[in-house]
């Protein structure tokens, strides 16, 4: 386990060092997970957004004095990726549980009513991760972080321009995949 | 499914194309690409991008279609009104099980496809739990077949309050202000923000009920939409409805629409409060309040301090970021009134318990704390305005005003020297913490909360109003309140010790050191018999300092060197410890100074110089640290003046005159700070007096004649303004009035006065 500091690990990742990262993952992650079981258990059977559980996560994380908001956007795009396994697992075994199926409402941009199924959802995220990881990323942020444009600017490096424009990509790719999906999950 | 590299190709001329007009679309893909699997791709992406209710384009542009035949069991009977975001239809119930009739507000599709449909989606559930009868009911919600959002509504028959207010007198005006701020207040209770009340929201039906309508729904999401947002629209609705206001609702309105949102009313109640006490003619809080906005000016003033790199900074950025998030997830979260109550209860005993009692411990973060409890002050106001919040959240939100008053001016910590807000503060904490320990005095966390305000009045009324009776009556009661617990916990125990301190130091603040003693021996034995792990803890040592301080000084006063001497050598050791412990702990860092230069005042007075120059230099050094740590802190500034002080009178007694001059320099200014950010309170300008008479004494014995004429000639321009203000102590009206006075007409005559050797 790597002993440094989180806030060395974080100048590091910004850096570019993808295994401070992954420490970095590794570090938060059971607390992020104990506090998103907190809020699934709290919220069962209502629908809540990723967004939420990712700021609600950093800010208890904070509290605890166990990072800065230094590295807000960061921290938030650890945190969205963390969110996206818990969700997914969390979906995983509910699916498994009950074939019942978890509706979350994605931060912002789904319609919460007729919010995809996270399973099909993540299906596709892999599939588009391996066609263009950056793409997937954004997803990600967008999505389970519920982060602004501006927060994501500053962790890709690209300009809003440039990110509303990949975004918006990256959704008229998920639309479309997902319809597929649905179509696909019916057959099994 | 494709391959990648078409995918690939696919999602690249996607990008692009996002910028192509539409019309000139086909055209361009053409020139761009030959492969019927890209150009497949792309089209279905395109599809994809329009359909999608996700599309932020030309879908919200559309116009509103063809009103729907009917909407769920509603069937649409006609159009009520359109606007930018949709229309509203008027709807019957046709399902055959009830009659009913609804509005139901259709929004254009697209239009929310941003995080408006989330939050309508979110905020649907939460108006629907809402039941008020001045706020039109939610019944249902969801998205048509287009993807159009639309809420069901209760059906309000009634005019705007703009044309109701036509024919109605100001009385009835003033009521309905009164009615529509409480039913905001009710929703704001729940966190919802109305973010929009105009009179064409507010409405009154023939039977004269008014009906708040189109709640929180579907207007533009901006971050910054809080409940003050709300209190602006109330009066602006206010000043619309009472076109020619009198000085008083003139002020009303003025409080409400303050361009600072910290300067308004902390809660639409406070609003509504205030209305209803001019419709009664009571006094109005707007005209005399203003404590609030000079808050916010001074955190506005010091907003550059806050800016310090710290750690404090850090987690008053964290602070402030939990609250606007839990704002933000208070109202988008789907949770029951219930929860978010409790969410908002969290953040405002994690704002200004754990996070303030860690930024109280960094020095340079007086600012912060300022602006953290006035963060928090919003909450507080919520949680207590709950008229039935349970017990022990009334405890905890008189606990936070108390908290309050300790940062903006307490007598006792780390303070601004706002002296008149800490005493707003508290009485509003007595408001709550009163009942409360009336009805549960056996609670202990109840009885601990209601000591700790007794003992901020009494140190607010003894150091700060000079009021040592209603000092002493407060410090009475929270020992009284503590004593079945006393020995149960650190923080009931060090308690105890400071309200025997504080009853002791009533009577030595007005020169009765006799009185005062017994009260200090009495809190050493209450330590010597604690058990010995309590006696330890940190909490006990610190109170039992000041404790041994005070002891050391009515053992000096009523003559008892070697008492006085064994008491201030055992304060200055525990506080040697504890600021080893934690050197950056300014309380700690004061707690030392204070020891230090008090021992110095006594070996002075005992012709032990070499120990008294030690202490007092040792004594200065630290507070002048403190000083350059945080200027903002009134705590360092008055360290610096009093150990200044006793240094000045040292070099005087050596004839050092240079030294003497330049060490009164610096403690003068020192105490003209303390005026001033004390916002001139009578114990502020007290010090400042008493320090002028004994540095004109200093230049008496320096033989600096017209010096030390000049001085005395201050000082008792200084008691004789306190005296017609009602605020002379008994010891300066017995002792130092006189004294000052007997000096300047025996000493001071002729334009050069003339040396003599006086034993003054």
């Amino acid at each position: 386990m790597d002993g440094r500091p989180a806030d060395i690990l974080i100048a590091a990742w910004r850096e570019g060092d993808l295994a401070a990262r992954d420490r970095l993952l590794e570090r938060f992650a059971p607390e992020l997970k104990a506090i998103a079981s907190a809020q699934l258990r709290r919220e069962r059977g209502v629908s809540f957004s990723s967004g939420d559980l990712v700021n609600d996560a950093i800010l208890r994380l904070v509290q605890m004095g166990r990072i800065s908001l230094n590295d807000k956007a960061h921290m938030l795009a650890l945190a969205a990726r963390l969110m996206r396994r818990i969700l997914i697992d969390h979906a995983r075994q509910r699916h498994a549980d009950k074939r019942d199926h978890v509706r979350v409402v994605l931060n912002e941009e789904l319609d919460g009513e007729q919010g995809p199924d996270l399973i099909a959802l993540e299906t596709a995220l892999i599939r588009l991760g391996a066609i263009d990881e950056g793409l997937m990323r954004i997803v990600e942020m967008r999505y389970f972080g519920g982060m602004a444009m501006g927060d994501i600017a500053e962790v890709t490096g690209l300009s809003e321009a440039t990110l509303k424009r990949r975004w918006r990509t990256a959704r008229a790719w998920l639309a479309d995949a997902l319809g597929a999906q649905v179509a696909l999950d019916r057959d099994d | 499914m494709t391959d990648p590299a078409t995918e690939r190709a696919a999602l690249a001329l996607f990008e692009e194309l996002i910028d192509i007009r539409e019309s000139d679309r086909d055209s361009w893909i053409a020139a761009r690409t030959a492969d019927p699997a890209v150009k497949a791709r792309l089209g279905a992406m395109i599809a994809a991008d329009r359909i999608s209710s996700l599309g932020t384009g030309a879908a919200a542009l559309a116009a509103i279609g063809p009103a729907p035949d009917r909407v769920g069991a509603y069937r649409i009977i006609g159009l009520i009104g359109r606007g930018g975001m949709g229309a509203v239809y008027r709807a019957t119930r046709d399902a055959g099980d009830f009659a009913l009739d609804v509005a139901i507000k259709i929004i254009k599709p697209g239009l929310l496809s941003d995080q408006l449909a989330a939050r309508l989606a979110a905020e649907r559930q939460t108006l629907a739990a809402m039941n008020h009868p001045n706020i039109a009911r939610l019944f249902d919600g969801g998205t048509l077949a287009d993807g159009a959002p639309y809420i069901i509504m209760e059906l309000i028959d009634g005019q705007n309050a703009d044309r109701w207010a036509k024919e109605k007198d100001r009385r009835a005006r003033i009521a309905l202000l009164i009615t529509t701020a409480r039913a905001v207040a009710h929703a704001h209770q729940r966190l919802i923000v109305h973010r929009d009340i105009t009179p064409a929201n507010v409405l009154v039906t023939p039977d004269g009920t008014v009906k708040l309508i189109d709640f929180g729904i579907a207007r533009s999401a901006d971050a910054a939409t809080t409940t003050a947002t709300d209190v602006h629209g109330l009066g602006r609705l206010a000043a619309r409805l009472l076109p020619d206001p009198d000085a008083e609702l003139a002020a009303i309105i003025a409080r409400a629409t303050a361009e600072d949102p910290a300067a308004r009313y902390p809660t639409a109640d406070a609003l509504a409060d205030d209305l209803a006490a001019f419709d009664q003619g009571r006094v109005v809080a707007a005209m005399n309040g203003g404590r609030r906005y000079a808050i916010g000016k001074f955190i506005g003033r010091h907003r550059g301090e806050v800016a310090l790199a710290s750690m404090a900074l850090l987690l008053l950025i964290g602070a402030l970021v939990a609250v606007l998030i839990a704002n933000r997830t208070a109202r988008l979260a789907e949770a029951d009134s219930a929860a978010r109550f409790e969410q908002t209860r969290s953040v405002a005993k994690a704002l200004l318990f754990p996070v303030y009692d860690k930024v109280a411990r960094v020095s340079g973060s007086t600012a912060a704390k300022a602006e953290l409890a006035q963060t928090g002050l919003a909450y507080l106001e919520a949680l207590a305005a709950s008229p039935d919040a349970p017990h022990d959240v009334k405890v905890e939100a008189g606990r936070g005003f108390v908290r309050l008053a300790e940062v903006t001016g307490g007598g006792q910590a780390g303070q601004l020297g706002r002296y008149a807000d800490a005493d707003a503060l508290l009485a509003r904490a007595a408001q709550l913490l009163e009942p409360a320990f009336a009805a549960r005095p056996d609670d202990p966390a109840t009885a601990l909360a209601y000591a700790a305000l007794r003992l901020e009045q009494a140190g607010t009324n003894l150091y700060n109003n000079n009021d040592a009776d209603a000092a002493r009556g407060q410090a009475g009661a929270a020992e009284a309140a503590l004593r079945p617990f006393a020995r149960t916990s650190p923080d009931t125990a060090a308690l105890s010790i400071t309200a025997m301190q504080t009853q002791g130091d009533s009577f030595g603040w007005n020169d009765d050191y006799a009185a005062a003693r017994p009260h200090h021996e009495r809190a050493e034995a209450f330590v010597a018999a604690l058990p010995p792990a309590l006696a330890a803890a940190d909490r006990v040592a610190e109170a039992r300092s000041s404790n041994l301080r005070l002891l050391g000084e009515a053992a000096h006063k009523t003559q008892r060197p070697a008492e006085a001497r064994r008491a201030l050598d055992a304060a200055i050791a525990i506080n040697r410890q504890r600021l080893a412990a934690a050197p950056d702990d300014p309380q700690r860092l004061r707690k030392l100074t204070t020891s230090l230069w008090y021992a110095g005042v006594v070996h002075r007075t005992n012709e032990r110089l070499r120990e008294a120059r030690a202490a007092i230099s040792e004594a200065v050094a630290l507070a002048r640290r403190m000083v350059a740590r945080d200027p903002a802190d009134a705590g360092g500034w008055q360290m610096l003046a009093i150990t200044g002080e006793v240094q000045a009178q040292l070099l005087a007694d050596a004839g050092d005159a240079a030294g003497n001059a330049a060490i009164a320099a610096e403690m003068l200014a020192a105490h003209d700070r303390l005026v001033a950010l004390a916002g001139d309170a009578p114990g502020a300008r007290r010090s400042r007096t008493a320090a002028l008479r004994t540095q004109g004494t200093n230049r008496w014995y320096l033989k600096d004649t017209v010096g030390a004429c000049r001085i005395w000639r201050a000082a008792l321009a200084g008691y004789d303004a306190l005296a017609a203000r009602g605020q002379l102590s008994k010891l300066d009206q017995n002792n130092s009035r006189p004294e000052v006075a007997g000096l300047v007409r025996d000493l001071c005559v002729g334009p050069v006065p003339v040396w003599r050797k006086v034993d003054i």
